[in-house]
C-alpha cells in the first residue's frame, strides 16, 4: 500500500468494525440519545454502536438537522411550496356566512279549495314513492348479497408495464374466478410514487365500454386496493387506467391489462 | 377566542412558538394558518434532510410534502411525549424509507446482464478486468508492520480522542457532526482531533504526516 491516507482509513475502519456493532438502535433510543435522556449505561452502549454504525449515525444526524435551522430557502420558494402543499391538504371548507331567509308574507286569505292540479301531483308522487321503494328493495338485496362474508377472496396484483420490462406492451394479468366468487380484490401499483390530492381509476372492456370509473385512496404502501363485485366485471379482457389529479394537472400513473376467466 | 399571529421566524424560541401553534390546534383553531406557520418553520430543515440523503430537488419537494401530509393527518394523535421535531423526524424517516423501497423495486426490475456477456460485447479479455496487484513479499511485510504500529498508536489515544478520530476517518464526519455523536462541544472535538494528529505524527514519523494533517482539518 502506498497511500498513507488510505492506510489510515483501512486501519481505523478495521478498528471500528472490530468493536462489533451489535443490534441497531431503535428510533426511540436514538431520539433519547439525542435528547440526553438515556441512562448512563445505555448511553455508553448507544455511543459505542454509533461509532461503528454509519446507518444509525445518519439517523441521529437527521434528527439534529431537523432540530436546526436547515438550509436557507428564499421566502418566495417557501410561499410557492406552501401553495402546492395547501392543494394537497384536506383542509375543512370555509363555512359560508349564514344568510337568513326572508320572512314569509302573511297570507292575505286562505284558499277554500285545492287547485285542480293537486290531484294529479298527488298521484304522480304516489307512483314515484312506490317505484323508489321497489328500487330500494332491489338495492338492499344486492347489498345483502355482496355483504355476505366470502372466504379466500381472489386477489390480483397489478403492476404497470415499466416495472415488468417490455415498455411497449401492457402485460395482462389473468384472474380465474370461480362461479361462486361474488367479489374480488385488485391491488394496483402505480408506476411513480407521486403524491396527488385525488386519484381516479377507469376500467373499460378492451375496445369497449367503460364498466367502472371512480376515485381511489392511496394506502400507506403507496398502492391502491379496489374491491369489485363479480357481477360488474364479467369474463373478458379489460384495460385499466390510473390517474393522479391535482388542481391544474392530470397525470397517468399506470395502465394495466386484466383478463377475467372462468375455471375450466 | 382570538389567536395571535406567529412572529417572524428564527431558531431562538422556535420550540415555544411551535408549542403555541400546537396548543392552538388542540384548542380547535382553524388549521390552515397554523399549518402554514409550521410549514414555513420546517420547510428548510426538511428539504435539507432529504437533500442530504441524495434526493433530487423534485424528490425533496415531494418528500417534504409527503411528510407534511403525514403531520397534518396525524396531528390529532400527537401527544407531545417526545417533542414535535422527534415526531416529525419519524414521519420523515418513514417517507424516506418508502421512497428507498421504490428505488429498490426499480433496481430489481432493471435487466441484469451477466459479466461474461459484457466481456463478449466489449471484447475485453477476463484477465484485463482483474490485473494482478499483489505486492512483493518484502513490501507486504513492511506494509503490515506499518499498519500494526499505526493501529497500536491509535489504540493508545485517550478514549474521547480516539472516538473523534474514528468518526472523522471511518464515517467521514465534520466537526459539527462528530460533536453531535459524541455529545461534546465543537471546540472540544477540534481540540481532540488536533491533539490526536500531533500525537500520531510524533509517534509515527514522516510517512503519515501529511495524511494526518488532512484528517484534522476537514
Amino acid at each position: 500500500m502506498t497511500d498513507p491516507a488510505a492506510e489510515i482509513k483501512a486501519v481505523v475502519t478495521g478498528l471500528a468494525k472490530a468493536r462489533g456493532i451489535g443490534p441497531h438502535l431503535t428510533e426511540d433510543e436514538i431520539a433519547a440519545y439525542h435528547a440526553g435522556t438515556l441512562p448512563p449505561d445505555q448511553e455508553a452502549r448507544a455511543q459505542d454502536h454509533l461509532l461503528a454504525c454509519p446507518a444509525c449515525t445518519d439517523l441521529l444526524l437527521g434528527l439534529e438537522e431537523l432540530a436546526g435551522e436547515g438550509e436557507a430557502v428564499p421566502s418566495g420558494e417557501v410561499a410557492a411550496a406552501w401553495q402546492q402543499m395547501r392543494a394537497l391538504l384536506p383542509l375543512p371548507a370555509k363555512e359560508p356566512a349564514a344568510v337568513l331567509p326572508a320572512p314569509l308574507p302573511f297570507p292575505a286569505a286562505r284558499r277554500a279549495e285545492a287547485p285542480r292540479w293537486f290531484g294529479a301531483l298527488a298521484a304522480t308522487l304516489l307512483v314515484a314513492v312506490v317505484g323508489l321503494s321497489l328500487y330500494a328493495a332491489s338495492l338492499r338485496r344486492t347489498v345483502n348479497e355482496l355483504g355476505r362474508p366470502q372466504t379466500n377472496v381472489p386477489i390480483g396484483d397489478l403492476f404497470p408495464e415499466p416495472l415488468r420490462g417490455d415498455k411497449d406492451k401492457i402485460e395482462t394479468l389473468t384472474l380465474t374466478l370461480a362461479p361462486d366468487v361474488r367479489v374480488f380484490l385488485l391491488v394496483i401499483n402505480p408506476t411513480v410514487p407521486r403524491m396527488f390530492p385525488r386519484y381516479e381509476m377507469e376500467i373499460a372492456r378492451t375496445g369497449g365500454a367503460v364498466v367502472w370509473r371512480g376515485n381511489l385512496t392511496r394506502n400507506d404502501l403507496g398502492s391502491f386496493s379496489l374491491v369489485l363485485p363479480r357481477a360488474l366485471v364479467g369474463e373478458g379482457e379489460y384495460q385499466l387506467h390510473l390517474w393522479g389529479e391535482a388542481e391544474k394537472r392530470r397525470e397517468v400513473l399506470g395502465e394495466y391489462g386484466l383478463r377475467i376467466v372462468a375455471p375450466r | 377566542m382570538s389567536y395571535q399571529s406567529v412572529p417572524p421566524l428564527s431558531l431562538a424560541g422556535r420550540a415555544e412558538r411551535v408549542e403555541a401553534i400546537l396548543q392552538e390546534l388542540r384548542d380547535g383553531a382553524p388549521p390552515e394558518e397554523r399549518f402554514r406557520h409550521l410549514f414555513e418553520i420546517y420547510y428548510g430543515p426538511l428539504r435539507g434532510f432529504f437533500a442530504r440523503r441524495g434526493f433530487t430537488p423534485e424528490d425533496c419537494q415531494e418528500l417534504t410534502q409527503e411528510t407534511f401530509l403525514g403531520i397534518y393527518t396525524g396531528i390529532g394523535s400527537f401527544r407531545g411525549d417526545a417533542g414535535f421535531e422527534t415526531w416529525m423526524w419519524k414521519i420523515a424517516n418513514n417517507a424516506w424509507r418508502k421512497r428507498r423501497r421504490w428505488w429498490s423495486a426499480d433496481k430489481r426490475a432493471a435487466e441484469e446482464v451477466p459479466l461474461d456477456e459484457v466481456m463478449e460485447l466489449t471484447g475485453e479479455p477476463r484477465e484485463e478486468l482483474a490485473p494482478d496487484t499483489s505486492p512483493d513479499p518484502g513490501q507486504a511485510a513492511l506494509d503490515h508492520e506499518r499498519s500494526r504500529l499505526l493501529r497500536e498508536a491509535i489504540e493508545r489515544l485517550p478514549e474521547q480522542m480516539r472516538k473523534c478520530l474514528m468518526l472523522r476517518v471511518y464515517q467521514d464526519l465534520k466537526y459539527r457532526e462528530i460533536a453531535v455523536v459524541v455529545r461534546l462541544s465543537i471546540e472540544t472535538v477540534k481540540a481532540h482531533l488536533f491533539a490526536a494528529r500531533k500525537r500520531l505524527q510524533q509517534e509515527l514519523g514522516d510517512y503519515f504526516h501529511e495524511a494526518l494533517d488532512r484528517i484534522a482539518d476537514p
